[in-house]
């Protein structure tokens, strides 16, 4: 069992420790500032009245139905806490970038997004949120509901530990999947490269507003991706499909794949804004936690 | 297209160096592993045929810089309009083409563009196998004004000066130089050789000096010999291939285009020159140029003979003149004159039908030693050069001859040179009125001393038995001097002696020593004869004419074996032979004098030749030989060298040479062996050289050209046109046709600035192309 310090490295827990405070009411803005306030307490949240059965405890009979019906019912209300937050952790082939990559001592765009996202279900089950975690690649490959006990993290960081990247990005199939089974409203936060179609993606993120999810991408670059850099005759081979190779002159195309960059970025950013999505990109050379807490700022700030 | 450094074209394999850069590029490519290939992989689709073709312009052009580097030191020149079509203008627009295509927006453009890039492809490939749409005509040259190399050859022989002084063909030749020099771009070269010698001073070697070097031209003086057109052209065009401009190469030979110097024999010659001309690169061009109008008449004067080949004073000497009538007018009293040393002495009237010739004969005696000049001159015609042929005959005072007889009797002919004498003098034993030019004196042994000697120039020792050490002394220093001794042998010789101190080992006299004798008790049955052969000595080459009589008449029945292991020293050869093999003369040179060794005897006791009637002008050449001595030739061809011999003790003194053209030079007297050498090597002009050197009379040379240009016949306009095609020639006749033509085959452009240009231009291309192609949008 991976303990949160073999995991994040203690700089950067300092600083996400720090961020505590600033979090807390930032993660309360969540939902503060676009739905209904967390703050009407402990269970304030009705879900349901059913027929009162022998063994229920009769704080929640509800008395007044009872009143004007002469029968008993109980009240049901939501879980106790105020935040489930689901992080969707993207382990697609192309999510293994960077890995083998000399000089930087090999941070892959998954390492990166599961050192992300440990960082922010620290955070979370600190202030006794509930944190869930769903990896995926073209399907769903584990399911963990949110939790808001301690000890889950230790779940959490073990399942991002063990994952491999691999398979293929199939982001709106597994969305789609995903969305019934988050029954309630929530924090969903995607940790991904979104290296797919992106009309079917925000199809599946519409999915989940629909369902009243809040959503947040963060959108996980390796600068090889952003930049280009590659000079001489190369051969690219894909991380997802095997046998799918392009032998090229990288310079000549540099331009043109710029281009395209540009255009698959700004279709996304034009998508999430539609759509009241966060998209928030970042790139593995910049250290998550300073990336996450300007991201908090940020979000604080807006709110 | 020529190149003028073709050995440089090599250096096109460069082109190579960029296509392996290019492989070894594409061979060590890195391999990423890569994720965002759905932003990758759209791209490589849409510009895989884009960058492919980008790729192919970039390396053709940066193939083509190397190629275009090695070209340009090539130095390429442009001959042709359909070579400059075919791979210059077409090459460039299917590049063209295909770049455009590559950068064309639209289907339809590019496909269009590469549409007419293939079909020029297609006609560049057919014109490697010849086939073209453009004439192959010279390309004229875009500057009219391109710097020429130009060789002129002047044809400035005797035959050019038939006519009148100013409407000869020389006048015309010396006109069209002028014109054709003076009207060269300024910064040309030019380079003039004259066909029968002489120099242009101003334009031998190559000069830019355009004007100074016309104007020679124009002052240029006939009065050469004939012409020795080969060579001529030979040197030109070594002189041409040397010079600096060569672009344009000129070579153009001003001439009347005898037969004589064209035909037969010569054209043999001017084909191999034709060879040497086109191995010039690039090859010059060749213009024939006519002048000078047909002249159909023509007597000459083509030898003269004299009857001796020493004259004395008051021999009486019969000169032959060889006259011919090149024309077809008949000249039935042609009348021919005698002039010598300058006064006219002699004329004569003989009868020359057309196309015929004739001898006239004139008796002349001398009375005066020394050199005289003689000419034999017709009335004058059209051609005077060759009316008048000179000759110069030395005459000498006596040729005193000295005979020791070693058998001398008082009966008549019993004595060993009785028939020797005889034969030396035969007009004054006969009481005739003739003068000999031999003197004889006979001694006997005994009387054979320093006094006898004084004033003879050959001695004859006739059977003698042996001489006193003093008397072999002093025959050694008489023949060192420069005198000549003539040995028979015969039955009282003492071989032992001779061998012993006339042989002295090859040291003494003697070419050779003496062996047996061999046919001592023959009868006559058994005799020997003088092998008949073809006579290389001088003094028997009378003798290979059969009408002069024939050494073979004369049996030699004993004689004594000559041991000829000697006679491969130097100075000694033997000159005659008997049939048996035996050596019979033998002669050796002992500085400046000779001995010859007769093997056998002087009058009739081994032999029967003194009794023949061939005797007599066989010892008379024989004797004459010896006393002519090496004395140099005063009758000499066009181009010898004159050499004269003169008294040692002007060594060191400056002697004068008087030439016909009435200049006067100084040479310096050199020592040659125990004499002094005047010599002078520049006689390309015929007529009369004297030289005037101290202490000594003057001499005079007869230089005398060829008369083979007498012949005044012209080619014919075919046999011109024949020799044009052997020289790869045109023909001109006239200043304003030759401009015609220049004008016309002005052409092949060095195009060295050109190709630099577009190698620039490419330099240029490759880098906008290179940041162009990495730019542009997908």
């Amino acid at each position: 069992m991976p303990d949160i310090t073999e995991f994040l490295n203690p700089r950067d827990l300092q600083q996400v420790a720090n961020l505590q405070v600033l979090a807390r009411l930032v993660v309360e803005g969540f939902t503060s500032g676009l739905h209904r306030s967390p703050h009407k307490g402990f269970s304030v949240e009705f879900k349901q009245h059913r027929q009162y059965v022998p063994g229920d405890d009769l704080r929640s009979l509800d008395w007044k139905v009872f009143g004007k019906t002469d029968r008993f019912y109980i009240r049901e209300y939501e879980e106790e806490t105020n935040l489930r937050a689901t992080l969707l952790v993207d382990c697609s082939g192309s999510m293994n970038y960077g890995a083998d990559k000399p000089g930087k001592d090999g941070v892959s765009k998954l390492h990166y997004a599961s050192r992300a996202a440990a960082c922010l279900a620290y955070l979370m089950l600190q202030q006794a949120d509930s944190v869930g975690l769903v990896t995926f690649d073209q399907k769903i490959r584990r399911y963990i509901p949110p939790r808001s006990r301690a000890s889950h993290l230790k779940i959490l960081l073990d399942e991002m530990e063990q994952c491999t990247p691999g398979g293929e990005s199939e982001l709106g199939h597994v969305f789609h999947d995903l969305a019934p089974k988050l029954h309630r409203r929530g924090l969903v936060v995607v940790f991904s490269d979104c290296f797919c179609d992106v009309a079917e993606l925000m199809r599946a993120l519409a999915h989940f507003r629909h369902a009243k999810h809040e959503v947040i991408v963060f959108q996980i670059w390796d600068r090889d991706e952003l930049d280009f850099p590659f000079k001489q005759w190369t051969r690219f081979d894909s991380m997802e499909v095997v046998g799918d190779h392009h032998m090229v002159d990288p310079a000549h195309l540099r331009e043109a794949y710029l281009e395209n960059l540009a255009r698959f970025r700004g279709e996304l950013e034009q998508g999430c804004h539609r759509h009241r999505i966060d998209l928030v990109p970042m790139t593995t050379d910049q250290p998550y936690a300073e990336a996450l807490a300007q991201y908090l700022a940020l979000r604080r700030k807006r709110t | 297209m020529t190149f003028l450094n073709a050995a440089l074209l090599f250096g096109a394999a460069a082109l190579s160096i960029p296509i392996i850069i290019h492989l070894l590029n594409r061979s060590r490519f890195r391999v990423v592993q890569w994720g965002a290939m759905h932003l990758l992989a759209p791209v490589v689709r849409t510009n895989r045929k884009r960058i492919q073709i980008e790729q192919i312009i970039l390396l053709m052009i940066r193939a083509l810089i190397p190629l275009l580097l090695a070209i340009l030191m090539a130095v390429p020149v442009l001959t042709h309009m359909n070579v400059f079509v075919d791979f210059i203008i077409v090459p460039v627009l299917v590049l063209l083409c295909i770049g455009a295509a590559s950068l064309a927006a639209s289907a339809a453009w590019r496909w269009g563009l590469g549409a007419v890039a293939a079909v020029g492809l297609a006609y560049i490939v057919a014109s490697c196998f010849g086939w073209t749409l453009v004439d192959d005509k010279p390309i004229s040259t875009l500057a009219r004004d391109a710097k020429t190399s130009m060789a002129v050859v002047l044809d400035n022989s005797y035959s050019m000066e038939a006519g009148s002084a100013d409407s000869n063909a020389l006048h015309d030749a010396k006109q069209a130089g002028d014109q054709v020099i003076a009207r060269l771009p300024r910064g040309s070269e030019v380079a003039v050789r004259l066909a029968a010698g002489g120099v242009v001073s101003s334009a031998h070697s190559a000069t830019v000096n355009l004007s100074g070097a016309a104007g020679d031209v124009t002052k240029l003086e006939g009065g050469y010999g004939s012409s020795r057109m080969a060579d001529t052209l030979d040197e030109a065009s070594a002189a041409l291939a040397s010079m600096k401009h060569a672009a344009k190469r000129e070579l153009i030979v001003v001439s009347d285009f005898q037969k004589i110097d064209w035909a037969g024999d010569n054209a043999a010659a001017l084909a191999r020159v034709a060879e040497t001309i086109e191995q010039i690169k690039p090859t010059p061009s060749v213009t024939l140029f006519r002048v000078g109008q047909p002249v159909k008449n023509n007597v000459a004067v083509l030898s003269v003979d004299v009857s001796r080949r020493i004259v004395g004073v008051g021999q009486q000497v019969t000169l032959r003149g060889n006259l011919q009538n090149f024309g077809d007018t008949s000249y039935p009293d042609q009348r021919v004159h005698l002039h010598v040393n300058g006064v006219l002495e002699d004329t004569k009237e003989v009868s020359l039908p057309a196309g015929q010739d004739a001898q006239v004969l004139f008796q002349y005696e001398f009375v005066k030693p020394g050199s005289h000049v003689l000419n034999v001159s017709v009335e004058t015609d059209a051609l005077k050069a060759d009316n008048k042929f000179t000759l110069v005959v030395p005459v000498w005072d006596k040729l005193p001859v000295l005979l020791v007889d070693g058998d001398p009797r008082s009966e008549p002919l019993q004595s060993e040179t009785s028939y020797l004498q005889i034969a030396l003098r035969p007009f004054g034993l006969a009481k005739e009125k003739l003068t000999d030019l031999i003197e004889t004196k006979t001694v006997p042994v005994s009387a054979f001393d320093a006094a006898s000697l004084t004033g003879r120039r050959v001695v004859v020792l006739a059977n003698v038995a042996k001489l006193t050490a003093a008397q072999v002394e002093m025959l050694k220093t008489y023949v060192s001097e420069g005198n000549a001794a003539m040995v028979f042998l015969g039955n009282q010789v003492d071989a032992g002696w001779y061998n012993a101190a006339m042989h002295e080992s090859g040291k003494g006299l003697l070419p050779t020593r003496l062996s047996d004798v061999v046919g001592a008790g023959a009868t006559w049955d058994d005799a020997s004869a003088i092998l008949e052969q073809r006579y290389n000595d001088p003094a028997l080459e009378l003798f290979n004419d059969p009408r002069n009589g024939s050494l073979a008449d004369g049996k030699v029945r004993t004689w004594y074996k000559l041991d000829e292991s000697d006679a491969s020293a130097p100075g000694v050869s033997v000159t005659a032979r008997l049939d048996t093999g035996d050596a019979l003369l033998v002669e050796k040179k002992i500085g400046r004098g000779r001995v010859l060794l007769c093997a056998t005897t002087c009058d009739d006791l081994w032999t029967t030749l003194p009794v023949k009637p061939v005797y007599v002008p066989l010892m008379q050449r024989l004797v004459t030989h010896l006393a002519a001595g090496s004395d140099p030739p005063r009758n000499l061809s066009v181009g010898e060298p004159i050499v004269a011999f003169v008294p040692r003790s002007a060594v060191g003194r400056r002697a004068a040479v008087l030439t016909p053209a009435g200049e006067r030079h100084e040479v310096e007297v050199r020592k040659r062996g125990l004499r002094g050498v005047v010599q002078w090597d520049d006689t390309d002009r015929p007529g009369v050289y004297t030289i005037e050197a101290p202490k000594s009379e003057p001499i005079h040379f007869a230089v005398m050209s060829e008369r083979d240009e007498s012949d005044l016949t012209l080619l014919s306009d075919d046999e011109l046109e024949e020799t044009a095609r052997t020289l790869g020639a045109s023909v001109v006749e006239s200043w304003e046709a030759y401009r015609t033509l220049d004008s016309e085959r002005r052409h092949g452009r060095s195009i060295r600035w050109e190709v630099f240009a577009v190698v620039l231009a490419l330099l240029f291309g490759e880098l906008f192309f290179q940041q162009w192609f990495s730019r542009r949008r997908a």
